[in-house]
């Protein structure tokens, strides 16, 4: 196969781009490929016969003192002729003055390389400059350079084009990768190599004839084009703000899935850890908080398809921040390992594609795909240990300082409002005066209590190990992609209690059946069983909450209870580790993903897109407890094995026992299935090289279906082989009560969607780019109104690529400077309000037997979309050749009409109503820098820092009415602050008896809730930072590579952890540790003038705040201790800086690498959360980590160990 | 190519286009936007009846001088405590919401009885749009208007002062709420004119819709002879007494039969499913004060003063009360109806009161005795008088007896000039003591304050100043 080809730099180089922005078909010029370059350059001779007559054309130029490559560009502009030239070879001829006036073409080219050392000939409508010089020894010498072109692996590689640089000569090589070029002889002859995905290589001529070349595969950098999910884009004509980010780099060996390994690496990007759980997934948010009621979630996409959480749950659990999701996210389900890149669509523009769901942003996820050569395997595996929490730092105190503090208590003769359990000090105390013990047993049992020093964070934790590993295969030849994987994960928590394991799967091929055609499909599944702690156990807060008094065993070994139930005529018995053992929760999901896609050629520049998703998530969650926890003693009121009353009235039977027998086994199955189809036409060509024209209009169904059923079983016993017992509802009517209350719950939810969407893009020449974005959505959301069906969002964007421009170019220290803005409306229909009446079928009435309906929604006929505006604009620039890279993005999104709740009066019949009514603010920049001060082949040195400033401002939030709890929680949406804000109550100081007093408490006559409010609290602060980043630093040396991550958080408030555990009973309870600032309590008047820490006290304290003991009209507390836990001086700031993770890279080297027979081979090392600066109030607790006013079962975040090891055969 | 380009485009118009409407059919397994009248009539039983689980004006006897309180001075520490809610009512406190351990005792009568009128409001405005015959709209539309002069009767006796013809076109009543959605609107308080107006102008209506339509349906669902029945009621508290003749004559026309004591089944309680003078039947038949079970330390058995009233061979004694504790309605399960009712028996005592104060003593006294013929053991019944006071005195004595602990009392003890009431309250748990309260003859706590949540939301509530009251 010999051949030569009139191939010009320009051809070849759009051929490489329409591998960019098409589908990913490697263009191959094997035998079938060449029938399609052939109509390629048959076209491209038709089109010069349109210009034949161009000859003919009288030429007029008038230049003065200008570069010939100038005068050229305007020669073809007036003939419209296509020039080859070299520019170098232009630019040394310095600079010329012509004048001509309607010259022939010829007469032109001769009077412009007169006196150069250029000639030119004319072919048809081609004119091609070259050196005098090489015609010269053209006629000299002609040679011929053999040799073979191959991969790295000494695969053959056909098809590879060989070109002589400067010139339009070229061959391609055979199916053995073998060429011959025969070449007039020339010196600076330099011959080029090029193939689609593959690096291209130059290759100075030396003399030698045989030149045998190995190609390196093409690293797409990943800051050349961004994937939408719907298209790909070049980066320099992208004028949305989209973040991409590789696998590798997003890559950390002890985070499990994708979301988790986030924080800190994207600008704009907030990520909240709140616990260690394994398996617990974090709170995302993009560029802040969007909406008051509705889902402040980014959708995720993977590989073009939207990805549903596999269950659905409401947006209200989901925005709380003390919620914890161990459930799982859309995303759970996907290895990390499979992931090539992720890229976070911030602003309108970017998202406008997405539709109504996407206003919190979208990440787009996209797997891997087989590498051009023969098939390789890799095995990859993460070896990490997590440390486990320690009383270091927390400041709890010990046993004996416990225990101190009950004999204080003691001595000064307070006393309990209830009388305390049976343990510890407090235990000793009841034996003693029972008599029951003589005084040196009970100063014994005192002495025996303080030395006990039970550590429960070891008793409860581990120093857990986790493994992960990872098996690919992959590979592509000429028409055919292939990437397969499995994966195994056991993962176990640093609490004893908490396993992960998952195994996944993922298999994507795709082939062209012919030039025009290309399938592929993926699948992906996966399966994964978590297994928690009982939800009524929050095992970190009880390490921190116990005292450390209480003995975990017995002497001989065997469990040690104590009292736990306060409050009930017989004491239930208690131990952690008995109720760990009897009671549990797991949770199961089945997920599976097919998609199979087509491309279609109609055109070259005219591509038929189809693709076909289907999805299915099962999530089985169980929880159970059986009949020896404390917990089913709490509902049955009897320890085990105690007998129950005789007599049938007794209220044990009428009043108490609300499950006489076994436990309970709660099952939540949710089944997930949705399907997509989409279908698009994607028109893309380029106008007389300089108008770059491409315009996508599509289609897209889209149904999701939860189908689920929630049951309560009682009675179970999983230790008689998962039997239930029947028990008689008549003799325990409680019990027949609690089966009512936790009635099954049935899931049933479809969600349709047909979707239109359109987006065009026009570039001239690079320089000026816009975009304009559309899509429409109709679902059929129930009640939803018809006039707002339909209705369409839209974006528009553009770019000034500055570099691009004439006068730029001499600035040749900016490698790139680019302006970007975009402007686009969004809308949402908040997703339960409607205008309609909308009423819920009941049953029938018990007594009556006539059917009821009961009221869902009342009318609301003025509801409007909520609407949010955003403003983007940018500034993109990299100096140096790349030293420093830098971009600035500010943004405005502002929402009008946000749907809130407001309380009315009771007379209209409602009690709250929906209305647009809130406006909400986002506004902020993004920011990223990258320098790499270092770059030589054996060192390089690359430092990167990024940051996000959002500042949320709630214009307008409609509600009326705000409870006190909710301005201490953060849950209040209060005009002119931020969602999320919490407040706090005044302290002022102790008094002279000890006793907290706060400010502006005073119920002053007539004076309204929402003035008083406004007197009681202080503003404290967010609970969400202001400026969250990261910064990175990577530092390689030949195989070696050094890396650090450091997150920071800055702006946000911590409300500490309570320092009255149990604000109902004002005295310690002997099971409670307390906090050692105790230690430094108000005991003798005159101290309140040296501490804030009030006297130990059984005083309530109310007589001032609460209506419960007073005269007060409107609530402000629960009772004094609570004000305390809750005021100012029990806050902190949250700024922190997290070392997150330092890892070290060893790869071994090549040579190496083939002695062992391996392709490649490397060593990691990972510590992920090294430190964290932080505020000195926090005493050990995680900034991250949920404050312990309730329960979450958070633990903070530990410091882990990874190893990895990373093997290519 | 060009031909394929087009079969293409077509696919793809026509994937856009088919089925489009089937996919995006609105869905949901139990939600419903109401098309039909049935499905109104459901909505309309659902929310603005007050059927077996709901209640309004659970205190209202309490603050009557037909009970007393009581205490057993102990209880274990889990019993529930009658008084706690009850003080602020029995003893006429100015903020009766206001509960003896401090936290509020909503009130929700207010919030569940404008909910009910909405409700109305909403079938009503909807009537034409709906689908269904002219007869079941007639239906619905008479239910609707009865169910909101039935809410409007007890709104304006609970919270409006109390009706005189002289005053009435200024006395303070409660608000008219017109609304058929949710606004955000406050509604300052009408006229007690006003207000009567409006329930005589629905009841009216609702009368001529029953008699329009041909749908008769039984006592759980609103019908022509309770409409008949609540407007004699409404024209005796307007003291238009030939009306209240005109409508109980039209009540006993229809359904004359009484409850016969000495012949009824003794083990049911007197509202069951069997009683032939209940019209139509509404309400909890849970008391929460008058439970002396085992779980609560106090209660509020029957004043001495109205167990006086009852004759030994009055068979009342036994069948409206149990170890002196109101116990006219029993367990839903046993008696098949709900706990309250509007019944025949009212009929004659309107017709009877109408006549004494009209000065037709005779047939006043007919109809009481009628009643009285069908409570006593024997036929040792009948009263008579000849002078108008002394049959007036007969005619409210046994309405007394006869519409105790049905919600009824203190409506007639503010009709018939606000007498003074004495309650002595038990106080303390272990050591009672008695605390006298008064409540003042045409005392302003004769009318209830507007509840907390409205007036703190409200704010063009005028209040009516009830007094300061502590123990004597």
């Amino acid at each position: 196969m010999f051949e030569i080809n009139f191939i010009n730099n320009k051809q070849t180089n759009r051929m490489k781009k329409k591998s960019l922005n098409g589908p990913g078909i490697p263009i191959n010029y094997s035998k079938i490929c060449n029938i399609l370059r052939l109509c390629i350059v048959f076209v491209f001779l038709l089109n010069l016969t349109l210009f034949a007559k161009a000859q003919d054309v009288k030429i007029t130029l008038n230049m003065s003192n200008v570069k010939l490559e100038k005068i050229v560009k305007e020669l073809k502009k007036q003939t419209n002729m296509r020039f080859f030239y070299s520019v170098e070879k232009l630019e040394l001829q310095g600079k010329k003055t012509i004048h001509l006036k309607n010259a022939s073409l010829d007469e032109s080219l001769k009077s412009i390389f007169n006196g150069t050392s250029l000639t030119y000939s004319i072919n048809k409508n081609v004119v091609v400059i070259k050196d005098v010089d090489t015609i010269a020894k053209n006629k000299v010498e002609t040679i011929v350079i053999v040799g073979r072109v191959t991969d790295i692996n000494d695969n053959p590689l056909p098809g590879v084009t060989v070109m002589i640089k400067g010139s339009f000569l070229g061959v391609t090589t055979d199916i053995n990768g073998e060429y011959k070029l025969r070449v007039l002889n020339s010196k600076n002859l330099i011959l080029v190599y090029s193939f689609v995905g593959m690096q291209t290589k130059e290759i100075v001529y030396s003399g030698k004839n045989t030149i045998n070349i190995v190609l390196l595969e093409e690293v797409q950098k990943i800051d050349e084009i961004v994937i939408t999910g719907y298209q790909k884009i070049e980066k320099r004509k992208l004028s949305s703000s989209i973040v991409s980010l590789s696998g590798d780099v997003i890559r950390e060996g002890a985070a499990l899935s994708l979301d988790n390994m986030l924080q800190g690496k994207i600008s704009g990007l907030s990520v909240l850890n709140p616990t260690a759980t394994v398996g617990a997934s974090p709170k995302i948010r993009i560029r802040g908080a969007s909406s008051i009621s509705g889902n402040r979630e980014p959708v995720w996409v993977v590989d073009g398809i939207i990805l549903d959480d596999p269950v659905s749950i409401s947006p209200t659990e989901l925005n709380s921040l003390d919620n914890i999701n161990l459930i799982g996210n859309a995303i759970s389900s996907l290895n990390p390992d499979d992931i090539a890149r992720i890229d976070i669509l911030k602003d309108a523009s970017a998202t406008a594609i997405y539709g109504v769901k996407a206003a919190n942003g979208v990440i787009v996820v996209t797997t891997k795909r087989g590498k051009y050569g023969k098939a390789r395997i890799n095995y990859s595996t993460n070896l990490t240990f997590m440390e486990r929490p320690t009383y270091k730092n927390l400041h709890r105190m010990n046993s004996e300082e416990r225990v101190e503090v009950s004999e204080e208590a003691f001595e000064r003769g307070l006393t309990y409002r209830n009388p305390p359990a049976h343990v510890s000090y407090e235990g000793a105390l009841y034996d003693l005066f029972a008599k029951n013990i003589s005084y040196d047993d009970f100063l014994k049992q005192v002495k025996f209590y303080k030395e006990q020093n039970t550590d429960w964070l070891d008793e409860l934790f581990r120093t857990s190990f986790s493994q992960t590993h990872n098996v690919s295969l992959s590979g592509a030849d000429k028409n055919t992609n292939y990437y397969f994987s499995g994966a195994y994960k056991n993962a176990n928590g640093n609490f004893k209690y908490n396993n992960l394991e998952q195994y996944n799967g993922m298999l994507k091929l795709s082939s062209n059946l012919n030039n025009k055609l290309r399938v592929g499909i993926d699948l992906r599944v996966s399966n994964s069983k978590k297994h928690y702690q009982h939800s009524s156990i929050d095992p970190f807060k009880y390490a921190y909450q116990t005292s450390r008094a209480i003995p975990l065993y017995n002497e001989d070994g065997s469990l040690s209870y104590y009292n736990k139930s306060q409050g009930h005529a017989v004491p239930l018995v208690y131990n952690i580790l008995n109720e760990l053992e009897h009671s549990g929760k797991t949770i199961e999901n089945q997920s599976l993903n097919f998609n199979a896609r087509l491309n279609y050629k109609i055109l070259p520049e005219l591509v038929f897109n189809g693709i076909v998703s289907l999805s299915r998530n099962n999530t089985y969650q169980k929880e159970w407890f059986d009949d020896k926890t404390w917990y089913a003693s709490s509902l049955r009121y009897l320890n085990l094995g105690d007998a129950f009353p005789t007599k049938l009235t007794d209220p044990f039977y009428t009043s108490q026992c609300r499950l006489p027998y076994g436990g309970q086994l709660t099952n939540d199955d949710t089944k997930q299935s949705s399907y997509t189809i989409r279908a698009d036409v994607n028109y893309n060509k380029i106008f007389k090289e300089v108008h770059d024209f491409s315009v996508t209009i599509g289609t897209e169904v889209k149904s999701n279906i939860y189908e689920g059923i929630k049951t309560n079983q009682m009675g179970y016993l999983p230790d008689r082989g998962d039997k239930f017992l029947d028990i008689d509802v008549i003799k325990f009517p409680m019990y027949q009560a609690r089966v009512e209350e936790l009635k099954d719950v049935v899931t049933d939810n479809t969600f349709n969607m047909l979707s239109f969407f359109g987006t065009m893009t026009y570039a001239y020449d690079n320089r000026y780019i816009a975009n304009f974005n559309i899509r429409t959505d109709g679902s059929n959301k129930f009640g939803q109104d018809k006039s707002t069906k339909f209705l369409p969002i839209w974006s528009v964007s553009g770019r000034w690529n500055v570099h691009n421009e004439e006068f730029f170019k001499s600035v040749s220290w900016v490698d790139n400077l680019s302006f970007r803005a975009s402007y686009g409306i969004q809308g949402n229909v908040s997703s339960d309000q409607t205008p309609n009446l909308v009423a819920i079928l009941g049953t029938a009435d018990k007594t009556s037997g006539y059917n009821i309906s009961t009221l869902d929604k009342l009318p609301n006929p003025d509801l409007k979309w909520e609407k949010t505006t955003s403003t983007n604009v940018a500034i993109e620039f990299s100096l140096f050749k790349g030293l420093v890279s830098a971009s600035f993005d500010y943004y405005n999104k502002k929402g009008k009409d946000m749907i809130v709740s407001r309380d009315v009066s009771l007379s209209t019949g409602s009690n709250s109503m929906t209305m647009n009514a809130g406006n909400i603010e986002n506004k902020g920049f993004d920011f990223n820098v990258i320098v790499n001060p270092i770059r030589t082949k054996d060192i390089s040195w690359e430092l990167s820092l990024n940051g996000g400033y959002n500042k949320n401002t709630v214009t307008d939030a409609g509600i009326s009415e705000i409870n006190w709890e909710d301005y201490l929680t953060g849950d209040a949406i209060i005009p002119g602050k931020s969602v999320n804000s919490f407040y706090s109550y005044k302290f002022g100081g102790l008094n002279e008896v000890g006793m907290p007093t706060f400010l502006d408490t005073e119920e002053i006559d007539g004076i309204s809730k929402a003035q008083l409010f406004k007197n009681v609290f202080e503003y404290t602060g967010k609970r969400i930072a202001d400026l969250e980043g990261g910064f990175s630093t990577t530092f390689r040396y030949k195989k070696w590579t050094l890396g650090a991550i450091f997150f920071y958080s800055i702006g946000k408030k911590i409300r500490l952890n309570p320092l009255y555990e149990n604000t109902g009973q004002y005295l310690p309870r002997p099971q409670q540790n307390m906090s050692d600032d105790f230690v430094n309590r108000w005991k003798n008047a005159g101290d309140e003038n040296i501490t804030n820490i009030p006297v130990l006290s059984n005083d309530p304290g109310l007589n001032v705040y609460s209506t419960t003991f007073t005269d007060r009209e409107i609530d402000i507390c629960d009772n004094a201790w609570q004000m305390y836990n809750m005021s100012n001086i029990r806050t902190c700031s949250g700024d922190f800086l997290r070392f997150r993770t330092l890892n070290l890279r060893y790869a071994l080297s090549k040579e190496l690498c083939k002695k062992l027979s391996l392709n490649d081979v490397s060593f990691r090392l990972e510590v992920s959360n090294l430190f964290t600066l932080k505020s000195k109030k926090l005493k050990g607790r995680d900034p991250e980590q949920v404050s312990m006013t309730k329960d979450t079962g958070a633990i903070p975040l530990a410091r882990t160990y990874t190893m990895g090891l990373n093997v290519t055969f | 190519m060009k031909q394929m380009k087009y079969n293409l485009l077509f696919i793809l118009i026509c994937l856009s286009l088919t089925s489009c409407n089937n996919f995006l059919e609105e869905k949901s397994n139990d939600k419903i936007i109401p098309k039909t009248v049935d499905n109104y009539e459901e909505l309309l039983y659902g929310e603005a009846y007050f059927r077996g689980d709901q209640n309004f004006g659970d205190y209202l006897d309490i603050m009557t001088d037909d009970v007393k309180c009581y205490t057993k001075g102990h209880g274990s520490s889990l019993a529930s405590d009658a008084r706690e809610d009850a003080y602020g009512y029995y003893t006429w406190q100015i903020d009766p919401e206001m509960a003896t351990s401090g936290s509020r005792n909503n009130d929700d009568s207010w919030k569940d009885l404008y909910h009910s009128i909405l409700m109305c409001n909403i079938c009503i405005e909807d009537l034409s749009a709906m689908e269904g015959t002219q007869d079941e709209k007639d239906f619905l539309h008479a239910e609707a208007l009865f169910i909101r002069a039935f809410d409007y009767f007890y709104l304006v006796n609970l919270y409006g002062e109390p009706y005189d013809k002289a005053t009435a076109s200024s006395a303070l009543g409660v608000p008219i709420n017109n609304l058929t959605g949710m606004e955000d609107v406050n509604l300052p308080r009408a006229t007690v004119e006003a207000n009567y107006n409006m329930i005589m102008d629905d009841l009216k209506n609702s009368i001529e819709f029953f008699k329009k339509t041909t749908i008769v349906l039984d006592n759980f669902k609103a019908n022509l002879e309770s409409a008949y029945l609540l407007s004699s009621r409404v024209a005796l508290y307007m003291k238009n007494y030939e009306d209240v003749v005109k409508y109980a004559d039209l009540v006993i026309a229809k359904k004359p039969s009484l409850y016969d004591f000495k012949t009824r089944d003794s083990k049911l309680q007197f509202i069951n499913d069997f009683n032939p003078e209940i019209l139509f039947t509404f309400g909890n038949y849970r008391l929460p004060y008058f439970d002396n079970g085992y779980f609560t330390i106090s209660s509020f058995p029957i004043s001495e003063e109205l167990k006086a009233l009852y004759a030994n061979n009055d068979l009342r004694n036994e069948v409206f009360f149990s170890s002196d504790m109101p116990d006219k309605n029993g367990k839903v399960d046993d008696t098949k109806i709900y706990g309250f009712a509007m019944r025949t028996s009212e009929a004659y005592l309107n017709r009877a009161e109408a006549y004494a104060e009209l000065d037709v003593l005779d047939k006043a006294l007919a109809d009481i005795n009628r009643l009285r013929s069908y409570r006593f053991s024997d036929d040792n019944y009948i009263v008579s008088a000849s002078v108008k006071e002394d049959v007036l005195t007969i005619v409210k004595d046994e309405r007394r007896r006869e519409l105790c602990f049905e919600k009824q009392r203190w409506f007639d003890l503010r009709r018939w000039g606000m007498p003074r009431i004495e309650h002595v309250y038990k106080a303390g748990t272990s050591n009672i003591t008695d605390e006298l309260y008064v409540l003042n003859e045409g005392d302003a706590a004769y009318t209830l304050p507007i509840p907390h949540y409205e007036t703190e939301r409200n704010t063009s509530i005028v209040r009516i100043k009830r007094p300061e009251r502590s123990a004597q």
